[in-house]
């Protein structure tokens, strides 16, 4: 046999062997794992992870993975809601913040920051003048509570009868990470300190100063999942907000379709780093799952989703979004910027003290 | 190498690769319909997303059929499973009941188990989790996905009227109690004829327009009273004061209904048979655009009361049950995003919802010639607690306004014909078993004389004697349909109880064969001298067998602007509804 046709016959015989190993894996159902992700990154997961799929991904050289996408808030997984089992428990877990992996002894962080977005504090224009004084003082929790205390804007310099009673929203802090994140930024306002402390959390003082901003809220119930949507409606529903910077991004054009509005970001801030976490029970984790994982990992840090993300209002997790991210684009004239100053960081209290606080929130807002 | 055995080898290779790739595409699919391997969930809906919802689930059921993802349009990925709906309408507060029932009464007759209840306001997600003690939904969780403001659909120029007589234009609860109040009431305003205010709602257990618009009396009645913190507590909607304020408010129902879905119609009949009436602001683009079977001789305009009102926000919540999956849950979601989507926002607003998708532009039909203002409501009220939701739910029993009813049954000859006797006793006995109790019911029978059986007393001490006097009437004898009209009703007109709805069903076949004494023409002057008294006296007709004189019962029923039901032994329940639901 010549030499060419030697080689020829070797390379078809190579190419059926990749086919065939091919066809074997295209077979073979691929072995599914579940991705946990707040809702809050849960569009642009579900897209990457679809995109993921899409690759037809091999882990450990011949098995085939794939990804399903649920949401659940932070809270629901530290304080245990779903009641996994290691039959239906996560592989993975994309929660709201680092603080949620602190407080969840069964997850263990793998990635600390897959995406952010700052709390940002976003007010009709018309409301933030009055609560300012015209800009003379910033959006801030002592602006704000200061019209909570007052009640109705009648009281307030400036503010309209016609208003009637001041309207604030924030998610909430019982069922979400964000809600619970904007009492911890005004723990760390009231107490002039990042660090936010036990003590600072049970202050007596702490907790009558925030008592009427909770009453500001005009119902936690008709808020939904999305309290800037809400304020979408109009200043008749709601007011001011602290809220992630997402979500005024996506609802940008329904808000200021009313009046303008205006964004400032807290001096304590409270950034959501979105991390990724795997089951910390290593021995209830197999090689495929840990390889899953980790592929579905580099998948998600990798330039091009993470390119992905200020499409959905989201930060990158090392950079800031370019001068072409549209959202972001669209709302600099009310006030959101591409490198803000982040302020002071806040370090969230134990997990027993966040506890008691939500639990102090709740009886305070059924009252 | 020959180029020729490298072309063969490279073709090969392409042609095993395609093959290999052709293993991702989705599969299972079983024609147009319901792909084989489906997640299915269920959405009950309230009865106003009937204008939508359908073709939006058939829309989404169709993209999935055919391999496509309805939200991103994209062919389903490897694994992606496709998502069946299936929905059902269903007024707000019997499904919430329903749903309730499914956790702690599951033998009850109402039970449902859907994936999603989309109901039109958030308050029944919120009394569905205090009901059944659990969180039934997560009120965080929800997904608002069509707006609408409850609104008071008042005549143009009964609006402007009340303007133009206090000399401001903004108007609410206050000014309308005023023209109520008022010595000679519309005719203070400037308007001749009758002087009663007539206004309208719906049952604030199953339809959610009068669940709000009872929180907002009791808002209203509570402001007046002194009452000046931002949200209703128990102690102030059990205060006797406030209670007072409602009851006053509910003077003013002409009567009520057990759905929004018939007051449209109603309304749609002019400022003749109501001033206004509390509806979600869709209702009143649904009129204006002349959609109703009755053309509306004038404009309704949407009054955003100064108190303040609720939106409508028509959420979907996904039901925290055994009997959703995860991957239903999951599903459900899909579905939800799916109705948010603009296009489908778009078609929600075409039929007068405002978009719940911020990125939807505000436009057509929300144009001032529809009656409404784009800006919306200015006040908006805050949702009070479920627990006091609850609270007022139940006050409803002693605030509404209460009825007085006469039973006037033909016993003639003709009704022994088709059984139509039968028919309309079992009907009587059915409505009177069903009277609350506070109410007052009275029995009067006619064939060539009039006869009154029982007379008007609460239903609490007479139930049993005028169920007893139904079921042993027999049918014999000639038809005074005319004078018995004339009497009862002129008899319902000397009940001077201003506070309580006055009415009368006459259950007949309508042909009138007496000597002719009284004529028709007599008995419908008799019902239109109660119009101008300030209560005056409902007459609703009911017609039994095939041969019924429905020219003469309509004629008796355009006189205090009803309708004529129709007997029917198949339409026996519908009918009890229809009338019981005045009440």
């Amino acid at each position: 046999m010549r030499r060419g046709t030697v080689i020829v016959f070797i390379f078809v015989i190579l190419a059926a062997v990749v086919v065939g190993v091919s066809q074997f894996l295209q077979r073979q159902p691929p072995t599914e794992f579940a991705l946990v992700v707040s809702p809050l990154a849960a569009d642009w997961a579900r897209d990457a992870v679809a995109r993921f799929n899409d690759t037809a991904p091999v882990v450990n050289a011949t098995q085939r993975v794939q990804f399903t996408v649920t949401t659940l808030d932070d809270l629901a997984v530290w304080q245990d809601a779903p009641g996994w089992t290691p039959a239906n428990r996560p592989a993975a877990w994309l929660p709201a913040s680092s603080v949620s992996v602190a407080y969840s002894p069964r997850f263990d962080a793998l990635i600390p920051s897959l995406a952010r977005t700052p709390l940002v504090w976003g007010a009709y224009q018309s409301r933030a003048d009055v609560v300012t004084s015209r800009g003379e003082r910033p959006l801030d929790w002592d602006a704000v509570q200061a019209a909570a205390a007052a009640e109705s804007w009648a009281a307030l310099d400036g503010g309209r009868a016609e208003w009637r009673f001041v309207k604030l929203a924030f998610q909430r802090p019982d069922q979400t990470m964000s809600g619970l994140a904007a009492l911890f930024t005004a723990a760390a306002d009231f107490a002039s300190a990042a660090s936010v402390t036990g003590s600072a959390v049970r202050d007596s003082a702490f907790r009558a100063w925030l008592e009427p901003v909770i009453a500001s809220v005009p119902s936690f119930q008709t808020l939904g999942a999305d309290p800037a949507a809400a304020m979408a409606r109009g200043p008749s529903t709601v007011e001011i907000a602290l809220l992630p910077e997402s979500l005024w991004l996506k609802n940008l054009n329904g808000l200021v379709s009313s009046e303008a509005v205006a964004f400032a970001y807290p001096q304590f801030q409270f950034v959501l780093d979105f991390p990724l976490a795997g089951w910390a029970n290593a021995a209830e984790v197999t090689d495929t799952e840990r390889a899953a994982v980790r592929a579905l990992a580099d998948w998600l840090a990798a330039p091009a989703q993470q390119a992905a993300l200020p499409d959905y209002g989201l930060r990158p997790a090392h950079t800031e979004p370019g001068a072409d991210a549209r959202l972001f684009a669209n709302a600099a004239p009310y006030g959101i910027l591409l490198a803000p100053d982040y302020g002071q960081a806040v370090q969230a209290p134990a997990r027993t003290e966040a506890q008691s606080l939500i639990q102090w929130f709740v009886t305070t807002q059924r009252r | 190498m020959n180029c020729r055995r490298i072309s063969f080898a490279l073709g090969l290779l392409a042609v095993l690769l395609t093959a290999a790739c052709d293993g991702g595409a989705p599969s299972g699919q079983t024609g147009p319909g319901r792909p084989a391997n489906a997640i299915d969930i269920s959405i009950v809906y309230a009865p106003e997303a009937e204008l939508y919802l359908p073709q939006a689930i058939a829309d989404f059921n169709a993209a999935y059929a055919s391999g496509k993802n309805p939200v991103t349009g994209a062919a389903l990925a490897a694994g992606e499973r496709p998502v069946f709906v299936t929905g059902k309408q269903g007024s707000s507060g019997t499904v919430m009941q329903g749903i309730v029932n499914a956790i702690i009464a599951p033998n009850n007759q109402n039970v449902e188990r859907p994936t999603i209840f989309n109901p039109s306001v958030s308050h029944w997600l919120a009394l569905a989790n205090y009901q059944s003690g659990r969180q039934l939904f997560d009120l965080n969780d929800i997904q608002p996905t069509a707006l609408a403001p409850v609104v008071i659909a008042i005549w143009e120029s009964r609006l402007q009227a009340i303007r133009d007589t206090v000399g401001y234009d903004e108007i609410g609860w206050e000014e309308l109690l005023g023209v109520l109040n008022s010595p000679n009431g519309w005719q203070d305003y400037g308007f001749t004829g009758r002087r009663t205010v007539y206004y309208g709602h719906t049952d604030p257990f199953i339809s959610s327009t009068a669940l709000s618009t009872l929180i907002a009396e009791f808002y209203a009645a509570a402001r007046a009273n002194g009452f000046t913190g931002r949200r209703l507590t128990l102690d102030v909607v059990n205060d006797e004061a406030v209670q007072e304020g409602v009851r006053q408010i509910e003077q003013l129902i002409r009567h009520y209904s057990r759905r929004t879905t018939e007051f449209k119609e109603y309304i749609a009949q002019g400022p003749d048979y109501l001033d206004f009436v509390a509806l979600e602001e869709n209702d009143l683009i649904y009129i204006n655009q002349g959609k109703t079977e009755i053309q509306p001789p004038e404009r309704l305009v949407a009054l955003y009361p100064k108190e303040g009102t609720f939106w409508h926000e028509h959420p979907m919540g996904i039901v925290n049950a055994d009997w959703v999956t995860p991957e239903q849950r999951e599903a459900a979601r899909t579905f939800i995003q799916y109705v948010l989507t603009p296009d489908v926002q778009r078609v929600i607003m075409e039929n007068g919802f405002r978009p719940a998708n911020p990125d939807v532009e505000l436009g057509y039909p929300f144009v001032e010639e529809n009656g409404v203002s784009p800006a919306g409501p200015t006040t908006v009220l805050d949702v009070p607690a479920p627990e006091v939701i609850a609270a007022i739910q139940q006050s409803w029993s002693f605030v509404k306004k209460q009825a007085d009813v006469f039973l006037l049954i033909d016993i003639s000859g003709s009704m022994d014909t088709d059984n139509k006797i039968g028919q309309a006793k079992q009907a009587a006995e059915a409505f009177v078993a069903n009277m609350e109790p506070t109410n007052r019911v009275g029995l009067a029978v006619f064939n060539q004389d009039v006869e009154i059986r029982v007379p008007l007393a609460n239903v609490e001490t007479n139930r049993q004697q005028v169920i007893n006097n139904i079921r042993a009437l027999r049918a014999e004898g000639g038809t005074a349909l005319y004078a018995a009209t004339q009497q009862i009703v002129g008899l319902m007109n000397e009940q001077t109880d201003g506070d309580r709805i006055r009415a009368v069903v006459i259950l007949s076949d309508g042909a009138d064969t007496s000597d002719g004494r009284v004529s028709l023409n007599d008995a419908i002057r008799t019902i239109q001298a109660t119009r101008e008294s300030l209560n005056p006296v409902i007459v609703i007709p009911v017609a039994y067998g095939a041969d019924a004189d429905v020219n003469t019962l309509s004629s008796l029923a355009r006189a205090s602007n009803t309708r004529v039901q129709s007997g029917d032994a198949q339409n026996i329940l519908n009918v009890l509804e229809i009338i019981s639901s005045y009440f």
